[in-house]
């Protein structure tokens, strides 16, 4: 029973020690040139990003090129493609000089409808 | 909230335009005044120096980063513990996931535990006995569920009231205190179990 209760005060005086290491934690300082290496990684973080964009915005660019001259080459077979008064030309035009090759007695009056 | 810098007292408000505006000098000033607190909230979590300025390093980054997303709902100080306190026990789960894979295993004896300053008037023994305490200490605190030792490390760092404590952990007196309390009692039964059975196993 002593020995038990030896015990028990050895064991209440262990956890009170270290208990009292709480108490007695190390105050630690930054080191001195803590200022210094922050701003080298701030620079070092900042300069990646940098070169991150750039490459991104790099891609853009091509992108924004090619789709632009998509869009420009769209716009222009619309343009030519769809434009009525030049197809009619083109048509009326094409069926003259194809008449005068293989009709050339025929009135050009006959060929054109009028 | 007023900080002071070498007897010049400089107002969160007049801090917090300077960074805003990107002002190095209000940077700065900021770190000089808080880096020895924030370095030490770390190391009390990560019981290792180096680790802890590298902690610390990346929570000022933060604050320069993130300072427009700052909303004022507490004090420039209470959200910078916070995320010293986030980027600290992110950096614990992070090393416990590598200890899981089995990448790095901890040593016997951590480094800090070899880097507790003795005092000139203890012999080797008592050095030896204080590092050995204070590692038995951090493997009790380690032990205990987060919000218990986050309550409780910070109320044994920089003298912070319960009032701060739960500002930064954004919750209420009571409950701080009442982690505090439980983590307390906690420890106290992992201690009685380890000395209980060291004593045991020494017979």
């Amino acid at each position: 029973m002593d020995d038990k209760n030896a015990n028990e005060t050895r064991i209440e005086q262990e956890i009170a020690k270290t208990m009292s290491r709480l108490d007695d934690l190390p105050i630690l300082t930054a080191a001195p040139d803590f200022y210094d290496r922050l701003e080298q990684r701030l620079a070092r973080l900042e300069s990646a990003e940098h070169r991150l964009t750039a490459r991104l915005f790099g891609n853009f660019r091509l992108g924004y090129a090619l789709l632009l001259i998509m869009v420009l080459a769209n716009l222009a077979t619309a343009y030519f493609a769809g434009h009525p008064s030049n197809a009619t030309d083109n048509r009326d035009q094409n069926l003259e000089s194809l008449a005068a090759e293989y009709m050339p007695n025929m009135p050009s009056s006959l060929i054109s409808g009028q | 909230m007023t900080f002071w810098m070498n007897g010049k007292g400089i107002s969160d408000n007049e801090l917090l335009a300077g960074l805003r505006q990107r002002r190095p000098d209000a940077f700065r000033q900021l770190v000089e005044i808080q880096k020895h607190n924030i370095v030490n909230i770390c190391n009390r979590f990560v019981h290792n120096p180096e680790d802890a300025e590298d902690i610390a390093q990346e929570t000022f980054v933060e604050v320069y980063r993130s300072i427009s997303s700052f909303r004022r709902t507490s004090s420039l100080q209470t959200w910078i513990y916070r995320i010293a306190v986030s980027r600290s026990l992110n950096f614990i789960r992070n090393q416990n996931r590598l200890k899981r894979r089995g990448a790095k295993e901890s040593p016997e004896i951590s480094d800090e535990v070899m880097q507790i300053p003795a005092s000139a008037s203890d012999g080797p023994l008592e050095v030896l006995e204080q590092k050995e305490r204070q590692q038995i200490l951090d493997q009790a605190l380690d032990s205990l569920p987060p919000d218990q030792r986050v309550a409780f490390v910070l109320s044994k760092c920089n003298d912070m009231s319960y009032q701060e404590i739960a500002a930064v952990l954004e919750t209420t007196v009571p409950s701080i205190e009442s982690l505090v309390h439980r983590a307390k009692t906690n420890l106290q039964k992992k201690l009685h179990a380890y000395y209980r059975t060291r004593i045991q196993n020494s017979k």
